[in-house]
């Protein structure tokens, strides 16, 4: 049965592993650079391992890490941000991040799925995360050249916002409770 | 809303608020790549789930472990579900053989879905309910689950052992021909008597011998009538009779007297009704035929040992529920107190029989078992002699009262059968020696 599931992940699931493992490479490299050309020589190997430790933890199917190195990975990233890093790449560090874990996750569910529905599931996920990631870059270029201050009554106003989006969202949450199984 | 969503929303909280406290707009930015990804799964969550599901069994009666084919066809009605987890909530007894009871996948609009597997389990009556379909959307994010009632059940009937005859001998007969001599005169084969010839007598039973000693009368030959009979079975499902640890329990064999037996008598033709007493009490009203032991299996796949303070005792044994004077057959390991119900039992003219499961034998079978286990374990606690010596003594002190009880009870005419469980039940019948009771032979079993 594992050997089933092996020859599925390789048949079906290289599109998600190759991304998955180019998505840690690349946040790892650029998060590494940009500790790098702060001159932060004691971070980088750090964050390095960090990015290695993912990778094998793909490799080795491990997937309850996943959120855990994304969050550390996107702590070093606001670190950077708050330290004067390039702003740029600590965006395009963040962009690849959601990416990674969003494929960590996925490829978790589809040793899961019906071999017929993986792949145009596979597709459709791929081309999802894809518009993600433009989205976040779109953001990313228009950083580049827009200045963004926030004034005190701004900041008030956003704090506000926020706060009553989250109400909204619990109320919401707590809606959409889940219907309990009936009892046999 | 699943635990992703909120792990996301608790970063995008911690970067927004960071950002604000500190005055870096750079993490409000480094939070927007999150938000972007929770609006698009936001965007694409899935909409009500509006399906349609039928199930079918290939057989709602089956032997106990023999396989069932359950196939749950679901067909959407509503929008295209991009991830969907389509689960039949099978009952935990049952055990899966062959398919899956879950499917992920995706079903587009219109679309038809097949869940097809194969369980089996002991017995008892299963109740299928329904699946429960959890829809959600590419990233896992916003999920929506309901529940689609699918009912049907499935009842696994008891094992039973063919036993080739059970021959009974009741006190009272019923009308119908059958296989027990009635002690009546009429027509069948063995000869009964001799009375006046009546007028419709065939001239072929006339008597010509004691005929010729009369000068006016005709005498005719009576022949013994055979019927049938009414046989009350009663399972003994008192708890404190059949558990002999937490984890072993003689009840199961003896559900599988009661359906073997109840199988043979039905099949001689006699009308059978069961009682099972225990934690309740479970009837089944008399009756003939197949239509009647698909009744007694029905109720027998569903008996449980049970406790109830009310039914501790044989004495409740509802015994105007019998026929007067016909015969009962009590399935149940004895325990001491239940002589004098029996002895009642034979007072008001039935004629009884005990199948009676060791327990001593059952018990004594099953430590030995666990010693051997424990020993292969290396725990040399288990190996105490004076623990050995004290058990044998208890064992050997049991097994004294059970003869006597058996004895008492042999001394009333009721028919015993001790049948240690490791053997066949047909054979435990077999070697009943046959006892005249009151000068007539009231059992005879063969196999």
């Amino acid at each position: 049965m594992s050997r089933i599931n092996t020859i599925r992940q390789i048949m079906f699931n290289s599109l998600t592993r190759k991304g998955l493992l180019a998505a840690i490479f690349v946040a790892t490299v650029l998060l590494t650079a940009g500790y790098g050309l702060g001159k932060l020589w004691l971070e980088v190997p750090a964050v390095f391992l960090v990015g290695i430790l993912w990778g094998v933890c793909v490799l080795r199917d491990i997937r309850w890490v996943a959120s855990l190195l994304f969050v550390v990975m996107l702590g070093a990233a606001a670190v950077g941000y708050m330290a004067r890093l390039s702003h740029l790449l600590m965006l395009a560090v963040g962009c690849t991040l959601v990416l990674a874990w969003d494929l960590h996750q996925f490829e978790g569910r589809l040793l899961d799925l019906e071999e017929q529905a993986t792949i145009e599931m596979e597709k459709n996920h791929l081309l999802r995360s894809l518009m993600v990631l433009g989205a976040s870059f779109l953001v990313i270029a228009a950083d580049s050249w827009l200045q963004i201050r926030i004034q005190f009554v701004a900041l008030v106003f956003v704090t506000v916002l926020v706060i009553l989006v989250l109400n909204q969202i619990i109320l919401l949450a707590r809606r959409a409770g889940k219907p309990a199984p009936p009892k046999e | 809303m699943t635990n992703r969503f909120w792990f996301l929303g608790l970063v995008i909280y911690i970067l927004v608020f960071v950002g604000l406290g500190t005055l870096q707009g750079g993490l409000l930015l480094l939070a927007i790549p999150l938000l972007a990804y929770l609006g698009l799964a936001l965007y694409f969550s899935p909409g009500s789930l509006d399906l349609t599901v039928t199930r079918t069994i290939s057989t709602d009666n089956i032997p106990e472990n023999r396989p069932v084919t359950i196939k749950v066809t679901v067909v959407n009605h509503g929008n295209a579900l991009e991830e969907v987890l389509l689960e039949d909530l099978v009952p935990d007894r049952l055990t899966l053989i062959d398919g899956k009871t879950r499917r992920r996948l995706a079903v587009p609009a219109g679309g038809m879905v097949e869940i097809e597997y194969t369980v089996s389990g002991p017995r008892g009556k299963y109740r299928f309910v329904g699946i429960r379909a959890t829809a959600t959307d590419l990233f896992g994010i916003f999920q929506r689950q309901k529940f689609f009632p699918a009912p049907a059940s499935v009842m696994v009937f008891p094992n039973m052992t063919q036993l080739r005859q059970i021959h009974i001998r009741p006190r009272q007969t019923r009308g119908f021909a059958g296989p027990i001599l009635a002690r009546r005169g009429g027509s069948g084969v063995d000869f009964y008597g001799v009375r006046e010839y009546q007028i419709g007598d065939s001239p072929r039973r006339i008597n010509w011998r004691i005929s010729s000693r009369h000068e006016q009368e005709f005498y005719s030959n009576e022949f013994e009538q055979e019927a049938i009979a009414d046989v009350g079975l009663i399972l003994d499902s008192r708890k404190q009779t059949n558990l002999i640890r937490d984890d072993a329990t003689l009840f199961e064999y003896s559900v599988l007297a009661a359906a073997s037996i109840a199988d043979a008598v039905l099949q001689e033709g006699h009308r059978v009704s069961l009682l099972v007493y225990g934690f309740g009490m479970e009837r089944v009203y008399p009756g003939y035929g197949k239509i009647q032991k698909k009744r007694i299996m029905r109720s027998l796949a569903q008996a449980e040992p049970g406790d109830n303070y009310a039914l501790e005792s044989l004495v409740y044994l509802p015994t105007r529920l019998f026929s007067a004077r016909s015969q009962i057959i009590l399935i149940s390991p004895l325990s001491n107190d239940d002589l004098h119900p029996l002895l009642r039992l034979r007072a008001q003219g039935y004629e009884v029989m005990v199948v009676s499961p060791d327990p001593l034998d059952y018990g004594g079978r099953l430590r030995a078992q666990r010693l051997r286990e424990q020993t292969t374990r290396g725990d040399q606690s288990a190996q105490s002699d004076k623990s050995d010596d004290f058990n044998s003594l208890v064992l050997r002190l049991a097994q004294i009262e059970r003869a006597l009880l058996f004895g008492n009870l042999r001394r009333a005419g009721i028919q015993i059968v001790d049948w240690k469980v490791d053997q066949p039940l047909s054979k435990a019948l077999h070697a009943v020696i046959i006892q005249p009771s009151h000068g007539r032979m009231v059992l005879e079993m063969s196999q």
